[in-house]
């Protein structure tokens, strides 16, 4: 019987690792900074009275930040969060390049292009 | 009086008329029935629930196989009376960081097949882009009964699971674009186009009602493509983090990703998810699985009954 085939980690493996860790940590260092920076502030907030956010624009976040609202730094800690995948795409598409395979390159420039008009536009 | 966001303050002196058309907690009269249970909490003990409900979800999530999505939205809308859109971009950016959080282990373990995520995620994101600018203009009622079939179909799918290890046959076809691997097994996908004209439909789903994404890419990838089910789920899981980032700008945008409600939940869930994790092999998770699976089912058939009685 024989034993079952090592799995092959593929080749960019330990650079989109170290980008995912030190995406989650960033954002989760934020997050958790910004939470522990509003909740005393939080005594009889009722949260959800307005709508909708008016941290909507990165404009806005850095603005607010400024002025000390540690929602803004709750909120930078979510865009940052949902950078890490869009890194990921990224540092794919390079690699892809690289290896002058065109059609994966394209194939994550235009993922990268759509998330781009979603978060830009 | 505590300061909120953007200058507001969180007991708000605003005219409701002059600040805000509707609240982020749904305020329809209905709610006053009673099957609901409107929290009589606010201020850190409500952030502290919503972040110990999303680690629990997280956990159950994780020890099933469902994910935290499908448990976290029913207990946001039904438990906490949160806007079901509000609560499907908080649990948006729960699956970026639960996904986030394990993709480096899912890519140590081989089984990610990068060249299939690109293709496909071209798909999910136009999919998710599409989903997130209809979400605004949908009713709530029709997003909650579709969440409510979706989570349905992710209950009847974890309650029937067996795990199976691998493709039945993997195909040693044609590979015009170079999508096979080797690992756990050799292995060609199938059915490419139809794939990913699908991956179209469950990019939008994932965007418009914060879950079904996983489930749904996991079904096309291991029922249609025929990839090996540990290459299927794997991928998977590496691709939904994209997804749920291509809607979750349109929602940022929207002002629906409202951060004193997505941090606790985001926080809550990846610890629930890593706890879940560590669970997994010391608890028996078919027990779990049947039993969560039932409650699933239940908050599906709750959600769906208010869709259709407009009481959400």
């Amino acid at each position: 019987m024989t034993p079952d085939p090592k799995p092959t980690p593929p080749t960019p493996t330990r650079t989109l690792v170290l980008v995912y860790r030190a995406g989650t940590a960033l954002a989760t260092a934020a997050m958790l900074a910004g939470f522990a920076w509003f909740l005393p502030a939080a005594e009889g907030c009722r949260f959800f009275e307005h709508e909708p956010s008016p941290l909507r624009g990165a404009a806005t976040v850095v603005r607010q930040l400024g002025d000390g609202d540690p929602s803004a730094l709750m909120q930078l800690g979510v865009v940052c969060l949902a950078m890490t995948p869009i890194a990921r795409v990224a540092i794919t598409m390079g690699w892809f390049a690289r290896r002058r395979e065109a059609l994966f390159a394209v194939l994550c420039l235009a993922v990268l292009a759509i998330l781009a008009g979603g978060w830009l536009a | 009086m505590s300061r909120g966001v953007a200058g507001t303050t969180c007991r708000s002196s605003l005219p409701i008329a002059l600040s805000v058309p509707r609240s982020l907690v749904s305020t329809s009269p209905q709610h006053s029935g009673l099957s609901c249970y409107p929290l009589p909490i606010d201020g850190p003990l409500l952030l502290a629930l919503l972040l110990v409900s999303a680690a629990v979800a997280g956990c159950l999530g994780s020890l099933t196989g469902l994910g935290g999505g499908v448990v976290l939205i029913p207990l946001m809308v039904l438990l906490f009376k949160i806007d079901l859109r509000y609560a499907v971009g908080a649990s948006l950016v729960a699956v970026i960081a639960t996904s986030s959080g394990s993709a480096g282990a899912l890519l140590r373990g081989g089984f990610v097949n990068i060249r299939v995520a690109s293709l496909l995620e071209l798909a999910t994101a136009i999919g998710a882009i599409a989903g997130g600018l209809a979400a605004p203009y949908l009713p709530r009622e029709a997003i909650a009964f579709l969440f409510g079939c979706v989570a349905l179909y992710s209950s009847y799918s974890s309650a029937r699971a067996s795990r199976r290890d691998e493709s039945p046959a993997p195909n040693p076809g044609n590979d015009p674009l170079g999508l096979g691997g080797q690992t756990p097994m050799p292995y060609v996908p199938r059915h490419v186009p139809l794939a990913t004209g699908l991956m179209v439909g469950a990019g939008a789903l994932s965007a418009l009602v914060g879950v079904g994404g996983g489930i749904l890419k996991v079904v096309v990838m291991d029922r249609l493509m025929c990839l090996p089910f540990k290459v299927s789920t794997a991928t998977s899981n590496f691709m939904i983090g994209v997804t749920a980032a291509a809607s979750a700008g349109a929602y940022f945008h929207r002002g629906m990703l409202e951060p004193r409600l997505c941090v606790p939940v985001a926080l809550g869930a990846l610890a629930g998810a890593m706890i879940g994790a560590r669970l997994l092999k010391r608890i028996p998770t078919r027990t779990v699985q049947l039993v969560f699976a039932a409650l699933v089912a239940l908050a599906a058939v709750e959600i769906i009954r208010r869709a259709l009685m407009h009481q959400l």
